[in-house]
């Protein structure tokens, strides 16, 4: 059994129905693409974007951390809540204690681990954290930790949503560009078969013994070759 | 035997714990401003002629019979700020100025003449003075030590700063207690 697209009869539907699938087909494939290749570079632009931040902070409290001012630590800290995706974050001095830590609100102390880690970036579920040292002449001052939502499938879904909209969007236009330029395509072919159409009939009127016979022997060749489809 | 060496270990093993614990506070801070005054050099720009050449060591000299000196040798052991190493040379009472010094630190038990000499011969070249007393930062000091909330803080005299051709890096003005501004 035929696809009901396939089981259209008229031209005009069926360049309808061609140019609008073939056009869903490469929209489709292209937004797959993109979402594999979005989902692929989102994980490393987070995890490039929080060594950034961590080495930005790095270098903003090293001289705090060297001269045990715990203030401006912190005030610098405190400029992470221009970032609600950090849900942590915490400096520690060259001993391993911590030295200041930012918490916004729903975050505790404990989430902080007591201790620092060696330079790593690590993705577990929803979160991403990462510890980053602090060098200065070749001596560690300190430790950056900083701990962010790493939310993948809220990614995807709005990733998804825009190119099921833009999908949509192309297929407007597409249908709308169609519908325009079909009518130069498809009026030709519906003007012969009406024709075609309007001979069968004329000869289907004479009888034998008119003088139109021969006309009804060539009109009933061009029925023969008629397609068996409607064209109209 | 075995009991002996046991009771030797315990009683250096309390010791250790002892002196540490009872650590005088004067003491914890010489330690702290000697950990400070090499760190600084890390925030420093000194002009060229600073130094004989771009293997010379940045020498701290160190007018004070406190144990910072001690503190300071101890805490600069090893350690290089970019390719210069660091060393500590201590002043004599009879030493009036510090010739191929970088830093000169000139602490509190230093009588006012004394000192007030020292930071006069020091002016005009290119030497990070630090000084360290109860008294307001005296006149030729760059950096002066301060307690501040029973912590070591230092202000920061950018017209001293400017005088001796040194150039000191926002990150440590950032964490100064004070900077004194240039005077226009």
């Amino acid at each position: 059994m035929r696809p009901p697209f396939l089981r259209i009869r008229s031209v005009r539907q069926k360049l309808f129905a061609g140019v609008l699938l073939t056009s869903f087909a490469a929209l489709l494939v292209t937004g797959i693409a993109l979402f594999i290749y979005d989902v692929r570079t989102y994980r490393e632009s987070i995890a490039r974007d929080l060594e950034v931040q961590a080495e930005l902070i790095g270098r903003a409290t090293s001289a705090a951390l060297q001269f045990d001012d715990v203030k401006f630590a912190a005030d610098n800290l405190a400029l992470l809540s221009a970032r609600p995706s950090i849900r942590a974050a915490a400096l520690y001095n060259a001993r391993g204690a911590i030295f200041a830590m930012y918490l916004p609100a729903g975050a505790e102390r404990k989430d902080l681990p007591p201790l620092p880690g060696a330079d790593s970036m690590v993705f577990s579920g929803a979160m991403i954290t990462v510890f980053h040292r602090i060098v200065e002449n070749g001596e560690i001052v300190g430790t950056v930790y900083l701990s962010a939502v790493y939310d993948l499938r809220g990614r995807a879904l709005s990733y998804s949503a825009i190119v099921l909209a833009v999908m949509l969007a192309s297929l407007i236009v597409a249908l709308i560009f169609t519908y325009w330029l079909q009518a130069g395509i498809s009026k030709p072919i519906i003007e012969i078969a009406a024709l075609a159409r309007r001979t069968t009939k004329s000869a289907r009127s004479c009888s034998p013994s008119t003088t139109c016979s021969r006309r009804s022997s060539g009109a009933r060749r061009s029925s023969r070759n008629r397609p068996a489809s409607s064209t109209g | 035997m075995a009991l002996r060496h046991a009771l030797i270990a315990a009683f250096v093993v309390a010791a250790s714990l002892g002196s540490a614990a009872g650590e005088s506070a004067p003491a914890i801070q010489d330690r702290i401003k000697a950990a400070f005054l090499y760190k600084f050099a890390g925030y420093v720009e000194w002009p060229r002629e600073a130094f004989g050449d771009a293997a010379s060591p940045i020498v701290i000299g160190v007018a004070s019979a406190g144990t910072v000196a001690e503190e300071l040798e101890q805490a600069v052991a090893g350690r290089h700020i970019g390719e210069r190493q660091l060393r500590v040379r201590r002043l004599l009472r009879a030493d009036m100025r510090c010739d191929g010094c970088q830093i000169l630190f000139v602490g509190p038990d230093v009588e006012p003449a004394r000192a007030a000499l020292l930071l006069e011969n020091a002016r005009g070249r290119p030497v990070l003075t630090v000084t360290d007393s109860d008294a307001e930062q005296p006149h030729g000091s760059v950096i002066h030590f301060v307690v501040d909330a029973d912590r070591i803080r230092f202000d920061i005299a950018r017209e001293a700063e400017d005088r001796n051709g040194l150039r000191l890096a926002s990150p440590l003005l950032a964490v100064a207690r004070r900077v004194k501004a240039r005077t226009p």
